[in-house]
């Protein structure tokens, strides 16, 4: 298969804009997402700076990049206005899930490392690959395009909950140039791409594994490729349907999801037929949102059940019962949407299944992390760049797990929906864990992708203020929660402060946490500093860095690194077959500490065989 | 799945057939809404034409699945994908339905159903 | 390098990559109508107005079915016709197939078509009328505007904009109507006749452009049109104050009496962005300026420790910027921002969309009725003729009302007796609105002989009597309307009852039950792009209802209830997939005789891959059919 491999020379365009090689469309995919989390974590400051000072307008240099025709509309004397923040926030929240980690975790380190793990030439279908990248970047573009419009952007949180979303800038005439429609048209071209990704990556598993490759040989890594693809697959359509019922609402006059009588103190009673349920929405949204959570998770968890094996020199601990967890994992999560929901005043009897299944969801959690970090016993780790990050991943992605299981119980629920105590949990999960995975992930693959190491000492000036400063902003959320801080004041809750000789029990507790506001958003600036080293390191690295050693600098096993650095167009310069298992590290009978899957049994005693894939 | 010529020519009497059932199947279903005569349960719609109204339009779609789109010989994995999938409807669909359930006061919390 | 098994089968997994392909995307398809037939349940059961069960007519939905299902077979022989390797059977089917999918959509067109154009009003009582509206009327919003109130700092692309679009290039064309009808009453010449008619074919292109281009006399009339009393035109100057190099100058940017244009609007709003944004900038200067000066210790000793002293930092700081504020304004710092422009209309008539905004006095003629729109821009003055009124009505409905009744623990047969719907005055020598009294009474002699029937009958279910349903009892549908009058003709003709009997007075005990049976209008006409002439002609025509009865109205569109929504949404999305397919298969057909030649097998395992997503989505329209026409 590899006979017409140079038959051509593919054009710039071909060969870097439009290309339907996977690695380059991974690396599209990685770095438009690297720039959309850039984007979320600019918006995020800006709304740390209202939350902390809110009294104070904006300093010049977060205030440098808006206009000021755009400050005008925006800011009141250079303040972040409550319509602002919403903006920022919903921005904040869909541009990192759907358009930063998403993309990092699945489109790129998906796209460039699993046809390479499983030994295939290219994706099955690299032309629907080109247009999955696409249309990602037109339906990115469209939301953040929306910034710019009278109306500015969505609103609404990125739950886009309705009534509120759905009659959201109905003061514009020409509804198609609002912000919330521009967020479901964005938002449809998502789903779209993430369905041609979703059926590419699963045929390409399924179909296209090198000989010898079978089920039980796969890395870890594919195999929650491929649970994310079927949950991808699966959970997106449902959302899609949501968001075409609203954009039926907002321009047919349709009330899917507004009840009768909705009234608001702009126009009175709104005039519509009514008869429809923001329940019916926030069950379609769940129903993704909650995979979706996994669809963020899981790649991140592969990164790192690759780094720690070639890091700690012995094979991934539980490799089976992982596959299984993950798998069980895949299948729970389709199951446990409406934890989100408790709040909706849902029947104590549908409220009971949720809360089993999700108490039930956290075992296959437990047994990926608790295999990994059972992998660490006893090995001979190598501090390297990427293991830092992956190991840091592991008590990060612990503290968020956990103080999610409070919120699994409905009684709980109720007490902190809302507040930001959910927030900093599902940011402890996202933001170091998921994104520190991720990280891994960079430092990890680099190499294989540029042919040059990542610079370690700027890699310990990003790791070690990273660290430190994200738990410095995401810990006081804990307790700010818990004190009843809710997650969408704008000023921080600078309106409930009283003085200190006043009975009002809540103004108090909120003068008694408020401050905590500065600490966070000052950890969130050097957070932010921390981000440079890494952002001169990428760059710098490309034609910088260390160049590697051989095709294998980690001395890792799986097949990803039997291809020549960086891997030309059909990835393997040989006939690929595999003998083994993925992470076998320190055997007794062999005198490397590593043995690839792709390197022929010398030894008789050695009884491994590629079986017949064909 | 067939694919000798012979086979295939075996299966066309069995797309006619089933063709002709389709039809067969769905003029039944509106006889059975329309024509007062044929009403079953009490007058007009009620549970029991919509049970059977899903009971032929499910036999129909059985059909078609297993027969014109070859379910009935396919390779094991695709039934897998495509029933997976059916559950996941199953699941969504059910739990849609029951989105009000509460055993407690459930006679209280059940909005009236219009028009029975 | 190449794919492996793009066209043949691996042998372990036993497929090539285009049917897994086929099947994940399948799976996320029944996922999408898995979502929306969730949807539809969740909808109907905790829907809290009567679903419109079985009201769509069937024999379309029918023809429909049968259309898929011989076109499903079809594929399937097309398919086998490739492996076979006969070009011709194969072309055939799929031809046959395509044409079926164009059928279908031909006929779907032609249902949203008239679901499009029938309307349908709600009452305050919750009745429900359903007809077709008088194109004639306007059956919108209408104000004879004195003043209108613009809300410059709300947005560019405004409401006032659309309004004047929509009452068609106001306030030229409008004058211009009013000249015609001065010519036509004789005033002018006919040189003056001639001009306008030139006019008129100048104003097809863009008028102001060519306007210097037109002859004298149209240049005259113009003027004579803008001497015309009914130009919105400025109450007060517009005054903007401009900063060039230090220096304020104050103008005005329009003087009173300035015609209302969107380029008026435009420029305004540019103006009062420019201003808000100089203001704002200045305000934030300010506001940093006061912080800086609080944060100066030496000055505010006292405020050293802010932590204890929060509140107190806050007032300075809010003091400080203040006094900053107060000076810069008494040095003309700021620009001048007017955020409104008042328009002295003079009673200029205007239509508005009602989804646009909420007038609060409809009745006609009301002084001070005004009109607020969405985006804050207020039209006030007189209220012109906003009544729905129908061309002519073919369905009465009372199910919401009985309901509401019933929820209210409220006797609904006394309330739909006082209904607004059933006491329309009729006035111009019409009689719809007695007409329609005389059809409800007829529909109540008519029910009270099924309810006795059913009696008659067991319940499969509950082993007693049948009742009639909420539709037999509260909803007129036209077949019945079109059977009590063909009743009525008949009697009239046996000469049992006379001429002008009421209606109620031709329905008995012996012909009552003709009217579901042979008497029901053949379901044929439901496939005709209109009902024919006699049948409309029994309808009570010219029914007019005030706009202040009218609680909600629509044409038969998502915007009517959910019902409607959800049916166009998943037969729109259906429809959609239909074109699709369409256009994979009839790729295949024409353009596929190439691969034929070179690789026939590969475009077998294509149009097998073709065909599966076609049955799938005839699939879909075999619950879709019972679901929406029969349930």
């Amino acid at each position: 298969m590899s006979d017409h491999d140079d038959h051509h020379n593919p054009s710039f365009l071909q060969k870097y804009v439009f290309s339907t090689d996977h690695k380059m469309i991974g690396i599209q995919y990685g770095i438009t997402a690297l720039f959309f989390l850039l984007f979320g974590f600019f918006l995020m400051m800006v709304m740390r700076w209202s939350i902390a000072y809110p009294n104070e307008p904006l300093p010049e240099w977060l205030s440098w990049v808006f206009t000021d025709t755009w400050k005008g509309r925006w800011l009141t004397d250079g303040k972040v206005t409550g319509e602002t923040y919403n903006m920022f926030g919903a921005m904040h929240g869909t541009i990192m899930v759907f358009l930063g980690v998403v993309p990092l975790g699945f489109g790129a380190f998906g796209n460039y490392v699993t046809p390479l793990q499983i030994g295939a030439p290219d994706m099955a279908f690299p032309k629907l690959n080109m247009m999955s990248y696409w249309t990602y970047l037109v339906g990115g573009l469209l939301m953040c395009g929306s910034f710019f419009l009278e109306s500015g952007s969505a609103k609404s949180g990125w739950t886009n909950y309705p009534p509120l979303a759905a009659i959201a800038d109905s003061q514009h005439p020409n509804q198609f140039f609002t912000g919330q429609t521009q967020w479901l048209i964005g938002l449809v071209f998502l789903i779209s791409s993430s369905l041609l990704g979703s059926v590419n990556f699963i045929t390409t598993i399924i179909n296209l594994r090198a000989k010898g490759m079978t089920w039980m040989r796969m890395p870890f890594f594919v195999w929650a490729m491929l649970v994310t693809a079927f949950l991808l697959l699966l959970a997106f359509p449902p959302l899609e349907v949501a968001g075409i019922m609203q954009l039926v609402d907002r321009f047919f006059g349709s009330s899917f999801f507004l009840p009768s009588g909705l009234y608001t103190s702009d126009t009175g009673v709104i005039e519509h037929a009514g008869g429809g349920s923001p329940l019916l929405f926030q069950h379609l949204f769940w129903f993704l949102g909650h995979p979706e959570v996994y669809v963020l998770l899981l790649p991140s968890i592969a990164c790192v059940a690759e780094i720690i094996p070639a890091n700690t020199r012995k094979p991934l601990w539980g490799y089976k019962s992982m596959v299984y967890a993950v798998l069980v994992l895949g299948f729970l999560s389709f199951i446990v949407w409406a934890h989100h929901m408790y709040i909706t005043g849902m029947g104590s009897g549908v409220s009971t299944f949720f809360q089993i299944t999700t108490v039930l969801i956290s075992v296959p959690s437990v047994v990926l992390i608790t295999s990994m970090l059972i992998s660490l016993w006893g090995g001979s780790i190598r501090f390297t760049m990427p293991m830092i990050w992956a190991c840091a991943f592991l008590p990060m992605f612990g503290i968020g797990g956990l103080t999610g299981l409070p919120l699994a119980f409905n009684l709980v629920g109720l007490h902190l929906h809302d507040t930001y105590y959910v927030i900093g949990h599902f940011h402890y999960v996202v933001a170091p864990g998921i994104l520190f995975g991720l990280f891994a992930g960079i430092y990890y693959w680099y190499p294989k992708m540029f042919g040059r190491h990542m610079n370690t000492v700027l890699g310990h000036l990003h790791f070690w203020p990273s660290l430190v400063a994200i738990n410095f902003v995401f810990f006081p959320m804990l307790m700010q929660g818990m004190a009843g801080f809710h997650r969408r004041w704008y000023n921080g809750g600078d309106a409930y402060v009283v003085d200190a000789d006043s009975a009002n029990v809540f103004g108090q507790t909120v003068r008694s946490f408020i401050e905590l506001n500065q600490v966070m958003s000052v950890a969130v600036f050097v957070l932010a500093a921390a981000q440079l080293p890494f952002i001169i390191n990428l760059f710098t690295a490309w034609f910088a860095g260390k160049k590697v050693a051989n095709d294998n600098p980690w001395d890792a096993t799986t097949l990803e690194w039997a291809t020549p650095t960086p891997p030309g167009h059909g990835n393997f310069t040989f006939d690929i077959a595999v003998y083994r298992g993925p992470y076998e590290y320190s055997r007794p009978d062999r005198d490397t500490d590593y043995y690839p899957q792709w390197e022929e049994p010398t030894k008789k005693a050695d009884k491994a065989q590629p079986e017949s894939a064909e | 799945m067939a694919n000798s010529p012979e086979e295939i020519k075996s299966h066309f009497k069995q797309y006619s057939i089933v063709g002709a059932g389709l039809f067969a199947g769905t003029v039944a279903t509106v006889l059975v809404a329309t024509v007062p005569a044929l009403d079953i349960g009490g007058h007009g719609f009620d549970s029991a034409d919509m049970i059977l109204g899903f009971a032929i339009a499910a036999t129909k779609m059985f059909f078609v699945a297993f027969i014109f789109m070859h379910l009935n010989h396919e390779k094991k994995l695709i039934y897998w994908v495509f029933l997976g999938a059916l559950v996941f409807a199953a699941i969504l669909i059910g739990l849609f339905a029951l989105a009000m359930y509460d055993p407690i006061t459930f006679k209280t919390l059940l909005p009236a159903k219009p028009g029975q | 390098m190449e794919i492996p098994y793009i066209v043949n089968a691996r042998k372990d997994t036993g497929l090539n990559n285009s049917k897994i392909a086929i099947w994940l995307f399948l799976a996320s398809e029944v996922m999408l109508f898995g979502g929306l037939f969730s949807s539809y349940i969740f909808l109907r059961v905790f829907a809290d107005y009567p679903w419109p069960e079985r009201a769509l007519p069937v024999l379309p939905g029918l023809i429909n079915t049968f259309i898929l299902i011989a076109s499903s077979v079809t594929v399937v022989f097309a398919w086998a016709g490739l492996k076979l390797r006969k070009w011709n059977m194969f072309r055939a089917n799929m031809a046959f197939t395509i044409l079926c999918a164009a059928v279908f959509m031909v006929l779907k067109a032609d249902e949203y078509n008239k679901k499009l154009h029938h309307h349908a009003s709600q009452t305050e009582d919750y009745a429900w009328l359903e007809g077709h509206l008088d194109k004639d009327h306007p059956n919108q919003y209408t104000i004879e505007a004195d003043t209108i109130n613009f809300s410059v700092e709300s947005t560019a692309s405004n409401y006032l904009d659309a309004i004047i679009t929509q009452n068609a290039d106001y306030p030229r064309a409008y004058f211009v109507e009013k000249l015609y009808e001065k010519i036509n009453s004789g005033d002018l010449s006919e040189v003056a006749k001639n001009s306008y008619k030139e006019y008129i074919e100048l104003s097809k292109d863009v008028l102001p452009k060519k306007i210097d281009k037109a002859s004298k006399v149209v240049v005259d009339l113009l003027e004579e049109a803008h001497a015309l009393p009914t130009i919105p035109t400025l109450a007060e100057p517009y005054k903007i104050r401009t900063i060039e190099a230090g220096k304020f100058t104050e103008t005005v940017l329009y003087s009173a009496g300035t015609e209302l244009s969107p380029e008026v609007l435009a420029v305004a709003n540019d103006e009062f962005i420019r201003a808000r944004t100089h203001n704002q900038e200045l305000r934030t200067q300010l506001l940093k300026d006061a912080w800086n000066e609080i944060r100066d210790v030496d000055k505010h000793p006292e405020l050293a420790d802010i932590a204890d002293l929060e509140s107190k930092v806050k007032s300075a700081v809010t003091k400080a910027h203040n006094a900053l504020i107060d000076k810069a304004e008494e040095n003309n710092e700021f620009l001048i921002a007017n955020g409104n422009m008042m328009f002295n209309s003079k009673g200029a008539e205007f239509s508005l969309n009602t989804g646009w905004g909420r007038i609060s006095d409809s009745t006609i003629g009301a002084k001070y009725s005004n009109v607020s729109l969405l985006d804050g821009t207020v039209l006030s003055g007189t209220a012109g003729d906003s009544s729905i009124v129908y061309h002519y009505v073919d369905g009465i409905d009372f199910r919401h009302l009985v309901l509401k009744a019933e929820a209210k623990g409220l006797n609904a047969e006394e309330l739909i007796e006082r209904s607004p719907i059933l006491n329309i005055h009729d006035h111009g020598g019409h009689h719809g609105g007695a007409d329609i009294r005389e059809i409800w009474e007829a529909h109540k002699v008519w029910r009270g002989f099924l309810a006795a029937d059913l009696l008659t009958q067991d319940d499969w279910l509950t082993g007693e009597g049948r009742v009639p349903t909420e539709v037999d009892l509260y909803r007129v549908t036209w077949h019945q309307m079109v059977a009590y009058d063909k009743l009525k003709k008949e009697m009239v003709v046996a000469k049992k009852i006379s001429a002008n009997a009421p209606l109620k007075d031709a329905i008995t005990a012996e012909n009552w039950m003709r009217i579901n049976g042979e008497l029901k209008p053949s379901m044929l006409n439901d496939v005709k792009s209109k009902l024919p002439e006699e049948i409309i002609a029994t309808f009570p025509h010219h029914v007019s209802i005030e706009r202040d009865e009218v609680r909600f109205d629509s044409v038969f569109s998502p915007k009517m209830n959910n019902y409607y929504a959800i049916y166009f949404t998943i037969t729109g999305l259906h429809g959609l997939h239909v074109i699709g397919g369409a256009i994979v298969l009839g790729y295949y057909l024409f353009f596929g005789r190439k691969m034929y030649l070179s690789n026939p097998e590969w475009l077998a395992n294509r149009v097998e891959v073709g065909g599966l997503f076609w049955h799938f989505v005839d699939l879909v329209w075999i619950l879709v059919f019972p679901l929406f026409y029969l349930m």
